[in-house]
């Protein structure tokens, strides 16, 4: 699997956009800032990516999507089970610390975020690409986070010893909560829609 | 993610697979994926593969991601590189739990994972002493090198001993 430097370039460029867009989004939903500490796009090796992530044991709540037209790929809202229980707060407008158990409400909290990103990432990058990116409805898993992650990475790792991914990490303001997103870009649609930018750019 | 500061932990990555001898722990999370952990009791050497799929199919890639190809791998390296003896070797399973809501038997590739798990280490005459497959949820599952214990916690659950 390879992406050219030139490509790599632009995407990250694309993506960055799209995560300070997410990251807007993300904070109007929950009436609450979120700052971006974490943004890269990178060519990872499977093995590696997931030894990191299968180093951390919490339990969390993650929302996962599939985005179809032009441009594939998976995307994933990952929180842990705490950290839902203040998104949930913030997201029904009731006093911190209202929210004591995961349930439904919870479920159905991280759902919407992931939701929301999806809606606005995708039409970020539509908007980049001038073409169509259609989120599907989100799935919640509650799992461990190495679980979780490996569920987003099991299709492109079993044909791919390397993917491309895109990882933000989000701090909720004045809390400590750490949501973290995760974008996996089907390589060959998104090598097709960065090509046709360049062709397009070159005319301008 | 959370950095790991001990030393003395190691962790397997996807359709990877790590061995070391005492005082170390091996560990890792698995959903459909199978953890197979091979383990000398004499020597204190233990080995953990995470296979993500039954058979490799001729496909191009790493020989670790498939039971296939990875469990023969784990064992090679082990006796060759360690020098675990494979007469001692003793086998616990793991994983290969249904994480995809499909009604499809087709689909169920955690069922899939174990079966061939268990037929591989069958043909290679490595007895299987532990395992705990199945199910919807994820695993974490921890090897004391020093001991062969694995700790094994289902998501939801307590850890147990295995």
């Amino acid at each position: 699997m390879q992406i050219s430097k030139k490509h790599m370039k632009m995407l990250d460029i694309i993506v960055k956009i799209s995560i300070d867009s997410a990251s807007r989004a993300f904070s109007k939903a929950i009436k609450h800032g979120a700052l971006i500490e974490l943004a890269r796009t990178e060519l990872v090796d499977v093995s590696e990516i997931t030894e990191e992530m299968n180093n951390d044991f919490r339990e969390m709540a993650g929302a996962m999507l599939q985005l179809n037209g032009a441009l594939k790929g998976k995307l994933l809202f990952m929180i842990p089970f705490e950290g839902a229980l203040v998104l949930q707060d913030y997201y029904m407008c009731s006093p911190q610390g209202t929210s004591t158990e995961f349930n439904e409400y919870t479920e159905a909290t991280v759902q919407e975020i992931g939701n929301i990103l999806a809606s606005s990432i995708g039409n970020s990058l539509a908007s980049d690409f001038g073409s169509t990116v259609l989120p599907t409805p989100p799935q919640v898993i509650c799992d461990f986070a190495g679980t979780i992650f490996s569920s987003l990475i099991l299709e492109e790792g079993i044909v791919h010893d390397k993917i491309l991914l895109i990882e933000a990490k989000f701090k909720i303001y004045n809390t400590e909560i750490d949501c973290y997103f995760f974008l996996l870009l089907d390589i060959e649609t998104m090598e097709e829609s960065l090509s046709k930018l360049e062709q397009s750019t070159k005319g301008t | 993610m959370l950095p790991v500061v001990d030393k003395n932990i190691i962790t397997v990555g996807v359709g990877d697979l790590k061995i070391d001898k005492s005082p170390k722990t091996i560990k890792t999370s698995l959903g459909s994926c199978m953890g197979v952990v091979l383990y000398d009791n004499k020597n204190k050497i233990g080995g953990m593969l995470h296979l993500m799929l039954a058979k490799c199919n001729d496909r191009a890639g790493k020989l670790s991601k498939y039971a296939d190809t990875g469990i023969p791998l784990l064992v090679d390296l082990m006796v060759n590189k360690t020098n675990a003896n494979k007469k001692m070797l003793t086998a616990k399973i793991f994983g290969g739990a249904k994480m995809f809501n499909i009604n499809s038997e087709l689909f169920d590739i955690g069922k899939s994972n174990a079966a061939e798990t268990k037929t591989i280490l069958e043909k290679m005459n490595i007895r299987i002493v532990a395992s705990k497959t199945g199910g919807t949820k994820g695993y974490q599952i921890s090897l004391d090198t020093e001991t062969g214990v694995v700790r094994c916690r289902v998501f939801g659950g307590q850890a147990e001993e295995y």
